[in-house]
């Protein structure tokens, strides 16, 4: 909302300058993004109001003249090439040494004398662009003929238009009395309402027209007067300068006035032309379904039975609360008018505007809810200036409906509720003067003698934010300053039952893969069908459901995994493949749809966390191995962070559509499968463009895997005060033999406390179909140190087992 | 013994011994020496021996400078010994130890994602007062994102909350499903579900239908917090605030308290901390206003308190709000917010 300084003085006195005005009202809850200085680099002494007294042809040019300007005590002739001067118009001079904007680089320059075509030009007479009061130069700059001569233009024309943003509860705001009623409060001032006296003429009213509400529920109030005999002109330049400084475009004094009074109030106003309206009755109803409107911005539109629409005896004449139609638009020839202040019921405005993808000044105003009283200072204001401006008649009585939902009871405040809000004790005469500064009725108050309060107050009729105590006190906070209430810590005690949950677990989760060496990397939610289908989703088993309205096809389904994420965020990672490898994770939310109507439904969402290993071990350097990372890599992460989370973990092969056969395992955890690890097909690398690198993946389902964790708490086992004894066992296997199942089989041995495979091997030395096992064996007993023939006993029995389970014998020859 | 035993004699035993070592390169060598001279019949014993020969006058020196030449030696071996084996250990190592300068084998931990660092650092700013961290839904019901939190249907300040709607209809033929606009959602299901007092954080993703561009993600994460018991008032607001600021931009920054409008408070503030980069002069990064906004805040408005069945007589409470990135670019001059979710290692892994 533009809010022009010297509007604004017109109904509350003040000498604030911009800058602290911008920064109170920003405060009190008005935000002031911009303030536009106009003439704000006008130099007092150099820019000038003239008037041309004279005007010489140019000796050697026929296009350039020579006017001769009147600044009041000299006179300056310069040379100009613009053709809309004449003798006795007002423009602004500027004398050389003025700062302006220069045709020619776009810059600002100071203005130097200059020779043109042999005559010495000491200053300008300038133009708007020169000025910076518009981006395009078209002649001169015509000030009204009364422009006082002589005096700095800034004086004259200079002004600061600050522009706000308005929050959605403030419709009060978008209307320069409305920030007015604001800088009262702030400077503890008074707000002059304008002038909105007209005389009646004999005629009344009811006598021309007929005007009823057929649908109350969309229109809380209507009302109109009729004015004859007006004249449609140009508008006062005043008029013109306010509008034009509020971005709005002057069409004519008619349409002027209901703009004019709009930004003045905050009221949407609407004039028909008499002559036009069928049947000398208005009727405001909902629309008929398929009913057509042209609306003045000439669009037919199409509308249905939820709009409200203002129509004669035989069509809509306008689209309630939005825009007016052409059918009874005002022109040049027009005499009579109705005009309307109305109010319509917010929620309508605001859907039939989304309907209709059609938003104007009054539907913004309207959707934000204005209070019915509203129409009625507005209405009178209009008239006055119509029957001033326009030298329009006015008609005896005006036309009001529909007036009964206009009671607003009023609020009760209390000292306690304040001090119960803001945790401070705010005196009476504070509370007192803040509300009646901002236009608010004490309507009854009772003060006792510890200046304990209770105050009936009633809101002022432009203020539709205001129902509850709070609403209130917020007013009272605002304008004493957020910053003059104190600080304080809260003194309650800390809520108890704080639980470990998926947050902290997830904590847990990324510190753990962060000290493995892997980066984490978080990704959008949304996705499409064919990065799915490259991640190796094929069309029957995406899971996928969609956004209504995606901003664009690459992100329009809820992702039913991590897994296009994570492989995304490689490939576009892939230069560090070949020289350090990339290990990243993510832990996010996938969603999946399944059939359900209730009206509760909510998708399935679930977390998961995913991980990626692919390219070298180390960063390249001098000194470090620089082997690709593998398989058991990855399963060794896995192993590691169950083991840190203190959850058994077990592998069994997996067949999922993403991996080599034969690489892949599910990660199982207390009997249920949380998760996969494997190699990634060569399909889907393929798809991705990337290397030979194996392309290790992880993917676990955080859910379940939480509910897992939440039964496992960690115990400490005392350790055994006998010493242990080593034993190595190399062993032939079939190649087929799973070395898990031969572990456990050793395992099984009550003298056996660990068991770890250090070497595996096959090929040169060993049968085509058999591989070599090494373990290292830990033998001890919490009875006593174990003797040496007690050990190999052992070993004998372990051997003897291998043998007839997996055929395993020992390997000799190599010691 | 024909030998005579004076100063002169061990002076010269001494530098035989130390030009014999620095000659000797084997560990087998320098045994050799040992036994040579510190033996059980090496030339020191045997000296040690004869001192009892000397002239009575000198006994006692001879005696002494014998004994510290027995010391000094068995250091001199030993050291050689030492330098011996750590070459030996290693062979060719001596050029790679004597350049301190080559790199490590550096241990390198990975990062986390600076999202998560910030939302961690917010949530610990916030823990000592009392706060537990909890998570809410990324696809949420109309009903919670909007209107148990005064925000209903066709009212204009849903304009606040661009909102990507879900491809679902109930049977009611409306789509109820959002993806949420803020981590707001989370005060109604909160309060819904437990009694108070309440103190919680809600770190989370949340979504806006806007156009992305330097300043602007449609996917971001924001922390929510609210707090509700008997008697909190907007002066512990302002403490909280306070004291999370502090602890997260310093204790010299400026805080400031301005009023602004969300439904779901009242009053509603907004809260700046002045401009570190230009101490609120007015710049780029401040847009020119010396004061850069952190977070939203207010007291619970009691139409969301009534709502979840609290009763605002008796309970009062406060929520703010907040976007991590802001405070992220901010903390780490990072002027792009797309970085974020590009996923560039290169950016990543600078935290």
């Amino acid at each position: 909302m533009k809010i022009p300084i010297s509007w604004l003085k017109k109904y509350i006195k003040f000498e604030i300058i911009a800058e602290d005005l911008a920064e109170k009202l920003t405060m009190v809850g008005l935000e002031v993004s911009k303030i536009d200085n106009v003439g704000s680099n006008w130099d007092k002494d150099k820019i000038i109001v003239g008037e041309i007294s004279s005007i010489d042809a140019h000796p050697d040019a026929e296009r350039l003249r020579l006017p001769t300007v009147s600044l009041g005590d000299v006179s300056i002739t310069v040379v100009c090439g613009a053709d809309n001067l004449y003798i006795g118009q007002k423009i602004a001079f500027a004398h050389q040494g003025a700062m302006l904007i220069s045709n020619r680089s776009k810059k600002i320059e100071i203005l130097k004398s200059a020779k043109i075509r042999g005559i010495e030009s000491c200053g300008m007479v300038c133009s708007e662009f020169e000025l910076g009061l518009s981006g395009e130069s078209e002649g001169i700059l015509e000030l009204p003929v009364d422009a006082p001569i002589g005096i700095p233009l800034v004086d004259y024309l200079g002004e600061s238009i600050l522009d706000i943003e308005v929050t959605p509860n403030r419709p009060d705001c978008l209307s320069v009395l409305g920030v007015a009623h604001e800088v009262a409060a702030l400077i503890n001032g008074t707000v002059k309402e304008p002038s909105n006296h007209y005389n009646e003429g004999e005629n009344h009213i009811d006598s021309v027209i007929d005007i009823r509400i057929k649908n109350p529920e969309k229109c809380n109030r209507y009302m109109a007067i009729f004015i004859t005999n007006i004249i449609i002109a140009e508008s006062p330049r005043w008029l013109q300068d306010f509008l034009i400084k509020s971005d709005v475009r002057p069409i004519n004094n008619l349409v002027d006035i209901t703009n004019f009074v709009m930004l003045e109030y905050g009221q949407p106003l609407h004039a028909f032309d008499f002559d036009k309206i069928k049947g000398n009755q208005i009727l405001v109803r909902s629309a008929n379904a398929k009913e057509c409107i042209t609306t003045l911005d000439g669009q037919e539109r199409i509308l249905d039975s939820s709009m409200v629409v203002i129509a004669d005896s035989q069509s809509p004449i306008a689209l309630g609360g939005v825009m007016g139609g052409t059918k009874c638009e005002i022109d040049d020839n027009t005499t009579s008018i109705i005009l309307e202040s109305a109010n319509f019921t917010q929620s309508i405005i605001r859907k039939t505007s989304a309907k209709l993808k059609l938003r104007t000044e009054a539907s913004y105003r309207f959707e934000r809810g204005l209070r019915p009283e509203l129409a009625e200072p507005a209405l009178l204001r209009a008239t006055s200036l119509i029957s001033e401006i326009c030298r329009g008649e006015v008609a005896k009585g005006r036309i009001d409906i529909n007036v009964k939902e206009m009671i607003c009871e009023p609020i009760s405040l209390t000292s306690k509720h304040i001090s119960k809000v803001l945790g401070v004790d705010i005196d009476f005469s504070t509370v007192e003067s803040i509300l009646i500064s901002l236009g608010f009725i004490i309507k009854d108050k009772n003060i006792d003698n510890k200046n304990e309060y209770v105050v009936s107050i009633e809101t002022p009729y432009w203020r539709s934010d205001i129902s509850i105590p709070e609403d209130l006190v917020e007013e009272i906070a605002r304008i004493i300053g957020y910053d003059n209430i104190p600080t304080k810590m809260i003194s309650a005690p800390i809520p108890s039952g704080a639980k470990y949950n998926m947050y902290n677990f997830k904590e847990d989760l990324r510190d753990l893969l962060v000290s493995f060496g892997m980066s984490e990397t978080i990704s959008y939610n949304l996705t499409n069908l064919d990065v799915l289908r490259k991640s190796g989703f094929s069309d029957v088993n995406i899971p996928a459901f969609k956004v209504l309205n995606p901003m664009s096809i690459e992100q329009e389904y809820f992702r039913p995994s991590l897994r296009a994420s994570i492989l995304n965020t490689l490939t576009n990672n892939r230069r560090f493949v070949e020289k350090e490898g990339v290990k990243i994770f993510e832990i996010g939310k996938v969603f999946w749809a399944f059939e359900d109507e209730t009206i509760n439904f909510m998708p399935n969402e679930k977390e998961f966390l995913v991980g990626i290993l692919h390219g070298k071990k180390n960063k390249d350097s001098w000194n470090v191995v620089k082997e690709e990372m593998d398989f058991f890599d990855v399963k060794g992460i896995i192993e590691e962070l169950f083991f840190k989370l203190n959850l058994n973990l077990d592998f069994v092969p997996s067949n999922d559509f993403m991996f080599d056969n034969g690489l892949s395992a599910n990660i199982i955890c207390s009997n249920e499968i949380v998760g996969i690890v494997g190699e990634v097909n060569y399909l889907i690398k393929n798809n991705y463009g990337l290397q030979s690198a194996p392309l290790l993946f992880f993917e676990i389902d955080l859910d379940k895997l939480i509910e897992l964790r939440k039964f496992q708490s960690k115990k400490y086992t005392p350790f055994n005060i006998y010493p242990g004894a080593y034993r190595d066992v190399s062993l032939i296997v079939d190649k087929a033999v799973q070395v898990i199942d031969i572990k456990n089989l050793i395992l099984e041995n009550s003298l056996v406390s660990g068991s770890s495979l250090i070497d595996l091997y096959f090929g040169e030395g060993i049968p085509a179909d058999k591989k070599s096992v090494m373990f290292s064996l830990v033998f001890e007993s919490s009875k006593g140190t174990l003797t040496s023939n007690q050990i190999e006993r052992s070993l004998n029995q372990i051997v003897k087992k291998l043998e007839r389970k997996f055929g395993a014998y020992i390997r000799s020859g190599i010691n | 013994m024909s030998e005579v035993l004076n100063i002169e004699k061990i002076a010269e035993i001494r530098a035989n011994v130390i030009a014999e070592i620095s000659k000797s390169s084997t560990e087998e060598e320098i045994l050799k020496l040992r036994i040579k001279y510190l033996g059980r019949k090496g030339i020191i014993s045997k000296f040690l021996r004869n001192v009892r020969d000397v002239p009575i006058d000198q006994r006692k020196v001879i005696g002494q400078e014998l004994n510290i030449l027995k010391q000094k030696l068995e250091m001199l071996f030993e050291e050689k010994l030492n330098e011996i084996l750590n070459a030996s250990v290693n062979p060719g190592k001596e050029i790679s130890l004597k350049d301190v300068s080559l790199p490590g084998r550096r241990k390198t931990i990975g990062t986390l994602h600076p999202t998560s660092k910030i939302v961690r650092e917010i949530c610990n700013a916030f823990l000592p007062m009392g706060f537990q961290v909890v998570e809410g839904p990324e696809i949420e019901l109309d009903r919670y994102n909007f209107e148990l939190l005064n925000i209903p249907k066709d009212h204009p300040s849903r304009d606040m909350f661009d909102t990507f709607w879900v491809d679902w209809k109930n049977n009611n033929g409306e789509y109820p499903l959002l993806m949420r606009t803020h981590t707001s959602p989370m005060q109604a299901r909160v309060m819904e579900s437990s009694e108070p007092p309440i103190r919680v954080l809600v770190p989370g993703k949340v979504f806006r239908y806007e156009a992305t561009d330097a300043s602007h993600e449609w996917h971001f994460f924001q922390v929510e917090g609210l707090v509700v018991d008997k008697g909190i008032t907007f002066a512990d607001l302002k403490g909280t605030v306070y004291e999370f600021a502090r602890t997260i931009f310093g204790s010299d920054r400026k805080i400031r308290f301005r009023c602004d409008y969300f439904p779901f408070v009242e009053p509603g503030v907004d809260v700046s901390i002045d401009c570190f980069v230009c101490e609120g002069k007015g710049c780029r990064v401040c847009g020119k206003t010396g004061w850069i906004e952190i977070m939203g805040a207010g007291m619970v408005h009691p139409k969301v308190l009534s709502s979840v069945g609290y009763d605002p007589e008796i309970y009062s409470g406060f929520a703010f709000g907040m976007g991590v990135e802001r405070i992220a670019m901010l903390k780490y001059g990072i002027e792009d917010i797309r970085l974020f979710y590009s996923n560039d290692l290169r950016f990543l892994k600078q935290f």
